[in-house]
């Protein structure tokens, strides 16, 4: 095993060095500069960690070996990381990359986001997601040829946002959602609820702390930046892909909660920001799409997703998002200078009459895409 | 909307747990058992792995014993995968309150210093590393498909 450890670590650190000379040769566009410092940051500090570890006078002592495997583990993830997400945005970012990109760089000064603009590429093949970590987000292809999908944007700055300011964002949130759970586990103590319930509502614990906080705290920053067009977007999203809306519901498991019981976080933050009426007209299209699909709600579903902690969480993430000085939706202003204000007439037009939205949105894309050069 | 925003995050706090475990348990062995390599080792690097290696089981305990406390949102925000501690209290479920002594005797020898632990303190904390060691790479896997 010393051996092929040695020989593990020592091709590891030939990796690197590869994949830092290649970075050095790089003749990086200046937006790039970023994610080039960090791809170059990480790739050397992996190097020169290999390379300590193989002059170590305890490489492969069996005392630190399955350590020292771990943290070998690790360096060859991140590596890996390094390769999969950062190198083909290095390598080949283009003229769409750069537009997007130029679009978030827009809307990120517009809302007062605290952090770097993230790097935005236009090639994802899984819809929109991000690399917190990286600060970049990946969307489709065509996604700059129309305004509807543009809201889809902020989730994923959520994301980036709450890996910087998770306390901010989530509050007492934590406590408030293990309370719940021990209460609910309580209930089967007390014979209000089958034995097995146990397990499942640690497994619900788990599901909400590692998973579900994070989608539906991202939910909720896009709904406070771009407000209505969140939540009319994340009807069209699911209308167009047939994931079921109550899944996952109790004694299953998906790494994304519930459609619908997003749909109810983002009526959260609308009934905090604006009046009623916003949220009623979005959960009426909800409905009718719900009804259409003949979908129906599994027993115990709402024991996952109780609207009490979907309200406990919108207050938290509302709190955070003013705190760090983010601007909400309601703030925006002309849509001709505000792009939250944008989508928001996009979406109303979209609904108002599809037939004629596309003569509308074309003249004010062209117009868009020619400010932001 | 992809998985992968939610997983990378996940990844993060995972990966970040297990480099601090292995990396700060590496250290307190080279000096506990008079490794070769100790002497390349600074007292204040010794220092700070004791430290956070004391606050980790001391958030695990915490959190393990499911308490609604000030004390469950310290251990959260510590970013210990939920996972992890189910794993364990499922593990532990037969002697639970024992392996939280356990935990919290090992806690409190850290902090008290290098030479005071024992042999089943390492044991419980090879043990802890080696599920975070699996919590990252089971996540990663997923995150990459692999």
């Amino acid at each position: 095993m010393d051996k092929f450890f040695c020989g593990l670590l020592l091709s590891l650190e030939h990796r690197c060095s590869v994949l830092r000379d290649r970075l050095a040769a790089m003749q990086t566009d200046p937006v790039l500069s970023e994610q080039a410092r960090l791809a170059y940051q990480e790739v050397e500090q992996v190097r020169r960690d290999v390379q300590e570890l193989l002059t170590d006078p305890d490489l492969g002592a069996s005392i630190v070996l399955r350590n020292q495997l771990q943290r070998f583990q690790r360096w060859n993830e991140q590596i890996l990381q390094v390769e999969a997400y950062l190198f083909p945005l290095l390598e080949r970012f283009t003229e769409h990359d750069q537009k997007i990109t130029e679009l978030c760089r827009h809307l990120t000064a517009q809302i007062g986001w605290p952090l770097l603009p993230p790097l935005v590429v236009a090639c994802s093949q899984q819809y929109y997601w991000t690399q917190p970590q990286y600060n970049t987000i990946w969307v489709p292809a065509a996604e700059g040829t129309t305004l509807l999908g543009l809201p889809d944007l902020c989730h994923e700055l959520g994301h980036i946002l709450l890996l910087h300011h998770e306390a901010i964002l989530t509050g007492a949130f934590i406590q408030e959602l293990v309370a719940y759970i021990l209460q609910e586990q309580r209930r089967v103590e007390t014979q209000q609820r089958p034995p097995d319930y146990r397990a499942l509502y640690d497994q619900l614990l788990v599901q909400w702390l590692d998973e579900w906080l994070r989608e539906f705290v991202a939910d909720m920053v896009a709904t406070y930046l771009v407000g209505p067009a969140y939540g009319w977007q994340h009807v069209r999203l699911c209308s167009g892909s047939k994931r079921t809306a109550y899944h996952p519901a109790l004694e299953e498991k998906a790494v994304h909660p519930a459609d619908e019981a997003r749909l109810r976080a983002i009526l959260e933050v609308l009934n905090l920001l604006a009046p009623r009426q916003t949220g009623e007209r979005i959960k009426a299209l909800w409905d009718s799409y719900l009804a259409a699909s003949g979908e129906t709600m599994p027993p115990e579903y709402m024991v996952c997703y109780p609207d009490s902690l979907l309200a406990s969480l919108a207050a938290d993430v509302v709190a955070g998002c003013q705190t760090l000085g983010l601007q909400s939706f309601k703030l925006g202003g002309d849509a001709d200078q505000n792009l939250p204000s944008l989508f928001l007439e996009a979406w109303e037009r979209f609904l108002a009459d599809p037939q004629t939205y596309d003569q509308w949105e074309l003249p004010r894309l062209e117009a868009l895409w020619k400010t932001l050069h | 909307m992809s998985d992968i925003s939610i997983l990378s995050h996940e990844y993060k706090v995972a990966s970040t747990l297990s480099q601090m475990l292995s990396q700060s348990l590496i250290l307190l062995k080279k000096a506990h058992y008079a490794l070769p390599g100790r002497e390349r080792i600074t007292s204040e690097a010794i220092t700070v792995s004791q430290r956070e290696l004391a606050d980790i089981l001391m958030a695990l305990a915490h959190m393990m014993k499911q308490e609604p406390s000030q004390k469950i949102e310290e251990a959260i925000t510590l970013q210990i995968p939920r996972v992890l501690v189910v794993r364990l209290q499922n593990e532990r479920s037969g002697d639970l309150d024992y392996y939280l002594d356990d935990l919290t005797q090992a806690a409190d020898r850290l902090r008290q210093g290098i030479d005071q632990l024992q042999e089943k303190d390492f044991a419980l904390l090879d043990h802890v590393a080696q599920e975070a060691d699996i919590q990252a790479s089971s996540v990663f896997r997923r995150m990459m498909r692999m």
